[in-house]
């Protein structure tokens, strides 16, 4: 595999899940106490963030196809 | 406390869980943001390193100006040519190197120690013959390198030179971007650690999550 390859596939599996994972999980930590809600609000958020981030993506590969 | 070390405020307070979920979190991504930033290429026979993402670049003084008004300028103008490290001062005392590299740092002087720098190096490359010549002159950068090294930090959180900058750069994929975007992250983060120590949580135990029913 090339190095940009590599590049992108790390960036994708890698790197963007555990940006997606820590930020939702300090987020949802500062706004409760309970265990229970913190992982409840964190992986809202999870989805929230990857169904914002996929449509950014989707919407710029649209672009690029035009 | 939550500002020197993120989540130490919380475990003071008696809330280890999460006062370690912070800790963890935010160093997870502020040292791998400081291990994507560190990267080395070879150009030709010189070989050009960066250790990090977090520096703060020491600007020249107005010579006209003196004391703390020149010190404040110069400081306004480092953070206006890497605003980053507005967010990744908030990560605390694994940020204070920067501080201190950047308060040893003259620039003029090191402006001057670049400058022979360069001139030893371009002496070096055109040393290829003579081994023993060459052998000098890597004495000659060896120890103008080591003028800049502190003490203690040595060369971790200073600012490279402009050229190992574009160099690296130049010779790099987008995790050099990568890499400040996760420490900056970090940084921003712990503002809200910090928030959550010295205030608590935004909604209350006693408080019903506004997705739950309120109790009668």
């Amino acid at each position: 595999m090339p190095p940009e390859a590599w590049s992108n596939t790390q960036m994708y599996f890698v790197e963007l899940p555990m940006l997606v994972v820590l930020v939702s999980l300090v987020y949802s930590a500062t706004r409760h106490e309970s265990w229970r809600l913190i992982l409840l609000e964190s992986l809202r958020w999870m989805a929230q963030l990857l169904l914002f981030l996929g449509g950014i993506g989707l919407l710029l590969y649209l672009t690029t196809q035009v | 406390m939550s500002y020197l070390v993120p989540g130490l405020g919380q475990m003071v307070q008696g809330r280890f869980g999460k006062g370690l979920l912070f800790f963890v979190c935010v160093y997870v991504l502020f040292f791998y943001g400081m291990y994507l930033g560190a990267a080395e290429v070879r150009i030709e026979q010189r070989t050009y390193r960066l250790n990090g993402s977090v520096y703060l670049p020491a600007q020249p003084m107005d010579k006209q100006a003196e004391g703390m008004a020149s010190r404040l300028r110069q400081l306004v103008d480092g953070l206006y040519m890497r605003p980053q490290f507005l967010g990744q001062f908030w990560m605390g005392i694994v940020v204070w190197p920067a501080l201190v590299q950047y308060w040893n740092m003259d620039p003029v002087v090191e402006a001057e120690r670049q400058r022979q720098l360069e001139d030893r190096y371009e002496e070096w490359e055109r040393l290829s013959e003579n081994a023993e010549e060459r052998q000098r002159v890597e004495r000659e950068i060896a120890a103008l390198e080591a003028q800049a090294r502190h003490p203690y930090f040595g060369d971790w959180m200073r600012e490279p030179s402009q050229r190992t900058i574009n160099a690296v750069h130049n010779g790099s994929d987008k995790r050099m971007e990568l890499a400040w975007v996760f420490t900056v992250i970090a940084g921003v983060l712990n503002i809200m650690v910090i928030y959550d120590a010295f205030a608590g949580p935004a909604y209350r135990p006693e408080e019903p999550h506004p997705s739950e029913p309120a109790k009668e």
